[in-house]
Formats: structure tokens, C-alpha cells, sequence
């Protein structure tokens, strides 16, 4: 009886103790948390890297061939990045003097590597000017969007993600709808009224959702391509099941939109 | 062993995986030690995790320390240490923090994280027989 009265007092201490921090530290910008996760940072881009790479490698790939491909890690990353970022001073829009470049720390997935991440730790936070609600992007494609950070990191929400949503149109015929992520990269373009014309392997882009403050996601980013179509007759609306032309298993450098002109 | 185990699951689930492995290792660690510790490490675990995905300080923690009470609220009646339990444990405790937490493809990501506490406790049950049959062998040839 005494051990049952221990642990429901410990329990309620617990949780009391939970709750409180939740509530204090809820939608708080100056997280604690960043100092210890940036004090990981370094492990956990080693982590990611070598995930990237593996993922892209045969998996017959011998042992010394892996050694081999692990001293030449460091070197390819800096590449990668290299390229990334010249694709980017190389796309008109958006303007390369209002992106902050930022590296992936970690891509949290189903299974790394192989599904589609939901969401990546990037390692610029609100001491770089960076805010929640600011778009991320690679040339001129949307990556996602910035919804938690910390001083020195962010969390970057993916436009496949489940909880993502924004308004986008197609390129070709301007039908518009609204973008919402389905999980694991998939992205359905729905609420498109059945008189607007919608073709598979139109571009979808986005319409632009910026708010007061000037926060929010630029228009005319690419989003995806339509892969395939849903219209009935019977429905008030038709949807587009829509695929990102960005492969995001394999990216190491993304930019954050830090002001839209 | 089971905190560098413990600490390694928390830096893989934070950094790579959404499968909330963590859960696993807390139930079999209330179903080892049955008492009011394992809410302490649930806290903690929870924090350090909140810590290291941004998340809002607690929100994980909340959930830890409410599903190892529940664990142990339940082994007040019921037996705990049995294999069915630990399916249907895991099975639901991921299913709802998955749900709660708004991620992908919950129903095969519950069903991974109900095989692995299956594997890691049928492994552990034997490894703890194998353990104990060791040791009464040792006391028998010492009476002797």
C-alpha cells in the first residue's frame, strides 16, 4: 500500500512539473533547448551526412570501398554545398540578398534515409533573425516551413507533412486550390472548383500566404508537379495528388526566405 | 547499460527516426522495475528529448510520465510481465503518441514499435532465464 501511495506522489510531482514547463516555454521563441541541441549539432550533422550518403550508395558496396567513401564524406558535403549554393545566387527569385543559407542537421523520417523526411534541424535560430512562420527553400522550389526555434536552431516543417498547409495554384491553367501535406513527401492540391482545368504534370506553385508582420511563404515557388487527377462529377470540388520535384533524402543546404520583397 | 542504451535511442529518435522507440524502452524498463523511479527517468527522458527537437519544453514528458503511470497502475491488477502486454502496451502507447504528436503512417509505425518491445522482451526474458539458471547451478555446486 505505502509503494502504490510512493510512486501516485511521484507521479503527481512529475506531472505537475511537466505541465508547468509546458506551459511556460509554450510558443516561447528563446528556447532553452537550443544551447543543448547545438552542443550536439556537430554529432548530429556527422549522423545525417553519413545517413545521405548511405542511402545513396549499393548496398553491396564493400568494406574498403566505405572506408574509402567515409574519408571522402567531408570533402562531398562541402561540394554539395558549394553547388547549392551557386544554384542559388543563379535563381532570380527569390532574391539571393534576402535568403540565409543554413545546413540540415537532421531529417527525422520513418525510416532515414529511405522514406521521405517530415521534418529537418536546421542550424540557424532566432539569434540569425530567423522566426517561425518563414518560408525554406533550394533554387526555387519550397522546401517547407520554419514552425519551431530556438536561438541557435530550427525546425523546418516539410511541404509533405501532414500538418502543412498553404494555398498554391498550377502554373499552366492558374487553377488554385489548397496544398495539404498527406505524410511520407505526399502532397494533395484540393478544393480546386471542377471548372478550372487541371492536367497531370502541371507545375504547382505557390500563391503566396504572407501575413501583416511580412512573414509567411513567398508566391511563385515551385511546389510540385501533378501526378495524378481526381474529378467527379458528383463532387463539389476535384483534387491533384501532387509529388516534389526536390528530392529531399539528399539535400545538406537549404535557404530561409528572411524577407519577402 | 540500460541508460547508454537509453541515452543512444534518445539521440537516434531526435535526430533520425520518427518510430517513438523511446516508449519502448520505458515500458520494459516499468515492467522490470515496477516502482516510482521509472517516473523520473520518463520526466527526464521526456525533457532531454523536448530539448533536443525544439519542441515545447514538457509536451513529451506529459506523455511519458502518463503512459509509465498508466503501466503502473495497471500492474497493480493485472499481470504485467507477459507477452500479450507488452504487444498491446506498445501497440497503443505509440498509436496515441503518434496521433497526439501528428505524424505519417502511424498504423505500420505502431506495428514496428509493437515488434521491437515483442523482440527486445522475449530476448531480454531469456537472456534474465539463462541468467538465473547460471546462477542456481553456482549455488547448487557450492552447497554440495
Amino acid at each position: 500500500m505505502r509503494k502504490r501511495g510512493g510512486f501516485f506522489s511521484l507521479f503527481v510531482i512529475f506531472f505537475l512539473l511537466s505541465l508547468i514547463s509546458f506551459l511556460l516555454f509554450r510558443g516561447n521563441d528563446s528556447q532553452p533547448g537550443g544551447i543543448i541541441a547545438w552542443v550536439v549539432s556537430s554529432l548530429r550533422s556527422q549522423t545525417y551526412a553519413a545517413s545521405i550518403r548511405l542511402s545513396g550508395s549499393n548496398s553491396t558496396e564493400s568494406t574498403k570501398q566505405q572506408q574509402e567513401t567515409a574519408q571522402k564524406l567531408v570533402s562531398e558535403t562541402m561540394k554539395k554545398e558549394n553547388a547549392a549554393l551557386r544554384d542559388q545566387f543563379q535563381t532570380l527569385s527569390p532574391k539571393s540578398s534576402t535568403l540565409l543559407p543554413s545546413h540540415i542537421l537532421a531529417a527525422k523520417g520513418f525510416i532515414p534515409g529511405v522514406s521521405d523526411p517530415e521534418s529537418f534541424t536546421i542550424d540557424v535560430g532566432s539569434s540569425d533573425g530567423v522566426k517561425s512562420g518563414y518560408a525554406v527553400v533550394l533554387k526555387d522550389n519550397l522546401v517547407g516551413i520554419i514552425t519551431r526555434v530556438s536561438s541557435k536552431l530550427s525546425i523546418v516543417q516539410i511541404v509533405g507533412n501532414k500538418q502543412t498547409s498553404f494555398t498554391g495554384k498550377t502554373l499552366q491553367t492558374n487553377a488554385q486550390g489548397i496544398i495539404k501535406g498527406q505524410g511520407s513527401g505526399k502532397m494533395l492540391f484540393t478544393n480546386v472548383v471542377l471548372s478550372e482545368k487541371l492536367n497531370r504534370g502541371d507545375v504547382v506553385i505557390t500563391k503566396g500566404d504572407i501575413d501583416i508582420s511580412g512573414t509567411g511563404v513567398p508566391a511563385n515557388l515551385i511546389i510540385g508537379k501533378v501526378v495524378s487527377v481526381d474529378k467527379k462529377p458528383s463532387s463539389l470540388f476535384q483534387s491533384a495528388e501532387v509529388q516534389s520535384v526536390v528530392d529531399m533524402r539528399h539535400i545538406a543546404t537549404v535557404f530561409v526566405v528572411m524577407k519577402i520583397e | 547499460m540500460i541508460y547508454g542504451l537509453l541515452s543512444i535511442i534518445l539521440f537516434l529518435q531526435s535526430s533520425l527516426t520518427t518510430v517513438p522507440v523511446l516508449l519502448v524502452i520505458l515500458l520494459l524498463l516499468s515492467i522490470e522495475k515496477r516502482d516510482g523511479s521509472v517516473l523520473a527517468i520518463a520526466f527526464f527522458v521526456g525533457l532531454l528529448y523536448d530539448l533536443l527537437t525544439v519542441q515545447s519544453l514538457g509536451v513529451s514528458s506529459l506523455f511519458f510520465v502518463c503512459f509509465v503511470f498508466i503501466i503502473l497502475l495497471y500492474q497493480k491488477k493485472y499481470e504485467i510481465d507477459t507477452l500479450y502486454f507488452v504487444a498491446f502496451a506498445s501497440f497503443f502507447g505509440s498509436l496515441l503518441y503518434l496521433v497526439l504528436f501528428g505524424l505519417s503512417s502511424i498504423f505500420l509505425q505502431a506495428l514496428v514499435v509493437m515488434c521491437l518491445a515483442v523482440v527486445v522482451f522475449v530476448v531480454g526474458k531469456h537472456m534474465n532465464k539463462r541468467k538465473n539458471d547460471t546462477d542456481a547451478r553456482f549455488f547448487t555446486v557450492r552447497k554440495t
